[in-house]
């Protein structure tokens, strides 16, 4: 204590010269408007770069939970998408190229016509894509409207589908909304109007009902549009009724086209081909 | 006590000069003379460094009242005092006993004018440090600080010669 003091008496001028250059200083930012707002600003730099460091230091101690939110944020997204491709293929009908995009599994290859009849009973597209473009037979082929047929021969660069308008094509459609189902053919005359067949009688049906795809047949995915009943007599067997459907697609005036790939429907069709080679 | 009084005087004297005439003076622009450091330049080497802070403070408080410049020549005065034993052993070492006011009769012209550049010197520097407050300028503080150096000098070579010449 006393070599303090004494320490404190022998450098006193230190501790005068301190409180003198305070006076001056205090004096200089009290009174001195300048000064004081360069010091101010100077300060506010100072604290700012201090909060920042503090922020970083911060945030650093805080990943854990960061990681836990993001964590329980990722799950709540997962379900949330899980959600939304649920309800995009409830969906499907209203948008069908967009959708059939959308759906992960399934190839969608555009096309052009090539070549195109109507007026025959077994009439033909060619289109200009072939095995080169991933293309092989049985695949569906859809417009912008609706369904237009199967791909039925492939070459490099062309593929000739057969279309709803062939007396071969048969495809597995219901009538929405009571599920029923049938299938669409085509025996000659108008392009516009084709046939569901074996459509129970008890199935309820009216003018206006939508036809789609069943999903059943391989070569389409479920829910596909294909048009609308137009009219529908009883036949005379008394079992099933003979419903005439409006196509949507307008085949005299078809063009673009969208190949359908689906990878899933291959292992699907060699499942369905060796149940009925058994049978054989 | 006529010691004191003279200082007294002294202070008096170069206050008023510097408020009166000299800091009316703007050299080009950037040259100001603070000749009343001289007063704390030439105050005796017995002088504590305590008694020497404190006129220097005050002095300085003194122009700062005038100038409305609170705290500048206050701080730079004070500093000045508190190194002023240090720079003056610097360049002059005498029997710590004697005593004699430092000026031309007692050192050497030369030694003088270089213990009084370096104090002037550093009064200049914290003078236009406090007053610009920013290192945006350098250039310029620098030319104000070496300007108004060299003016000040030559106002205290003038007035020492003339009171050496008097007496």
């Amino acid at each position: 204590m006393r070599s303090l003091i004494d320490f404190l008496y022998r450098h006193n001028h230190w501790l005068v010269f301190l409180l003198l250059e305070g006076i001056s200083l205090a004096l200089l930012f009290t009174y001195n408007k300048y000064q004081n707002n360069i010091w101010l600003s100077s300060a506010n730099v100072v604290t700012g770069r201090l909060f920042e460091v503090e922020q970083n230091v911060q945030s650093f101690f805080s990943l854990r939970s960061d990681n836990k939110n993001l964590a329980e944020q990722n799950a709540r997204l997962e379900e949330k998408i899980f959600r939304l491709e649920q309800l995009i293929d409830s969906v499907q009908r209203d948008s069908l190229v967009a959708v059939s995009t959308m759906k992960r599994a399934i190839n969608v290859t555009p096309a052009t016509v090539v070549s195109n009849s109507i007026n025959r009973t077994d009439n033909y597209i060619t289109i200009n894509k072939g095995t080169d473009d991933g293309i092989a037979p049985d695949m569906g082929v859809i417009g912008s409207q609706g369904i237009v047929g199967v791909t039925y021969k492939c070459s490099r660069h062309y593929t000739l589908v057969i279309p709803i308008l062939n007396s071969k094509s048969s495809i597995s459609c219901k009538v929405m909304p009571s599920e029923s189902f049938g299938y669409l053919q085509w025996n000659g005359g108008d392009s516009r109007i084709a046939r569901l067949c074996d459509v129970p009688r008890y199935a309820k049906v009216s003018v206006g009902d939508t036809i789609v795809t069943t999903g059943s047949s391989t070569f389409f995915p479920e829910g596909l549009p294909v048009g609308t009943i137009s009219s529908f007599d009883p036949l005379s067997d008394n079992l099933s009724n003979l419903i005439d459907v409006e196509l949507y697609t307008k085949f005299s005036t078809l063009r673009h086209v969208f190949v359908i790939n689906d990878p899933d429907t291959a292992e699907q069709r060699e499942l369905q081909e060796a149940e009925t080679e058994k049978k054989k | 006590m006529i010691k004191f009084f003279n200082r007294i005087l002294w202070f008096v004297g170069l206050l008023l000069l510097q408020i009166l005439i000299l800091n009316r003076i703007h050299w080009f622009g950037v040259a100001t003379p603070f000749l009343y450091i001289y007063f704390v330049l030439t105050l005796e080497h017995s002088m504590s460094r305590n008694q020497l802070m404190l006129w220097a403070f005050f002095l300085g408080l003194a122009v700062d009242i005038c100038t409305n410049t609170f705290g500048i020549h206050a701080a730079a005065t004070t500093f000045v005092a508190f190194v002023r034993p240090s720079i003056l052993r610097l360049f002059f070492i005498r029997e710590e006993n004697e005593i004699y006011e430092p000026g031309i009769r007692a050192m050497s012209p030369a030694v003088f004018f270089s213990y009084a550049f370096v104090c002037t010197l550093l009064h200049h520097a914290i003078v236009f440090l406090l007053g610009f407050f920013s290192f945006s300028r350098p250039g310029l503080m620098l030319l104000h600080i070496g300007a108004s150096t060299l003016l000040t000098l030559l106002l205290m070579i003038a007035v020492e010669l003339l009171r050496h010449n008097n007496r």
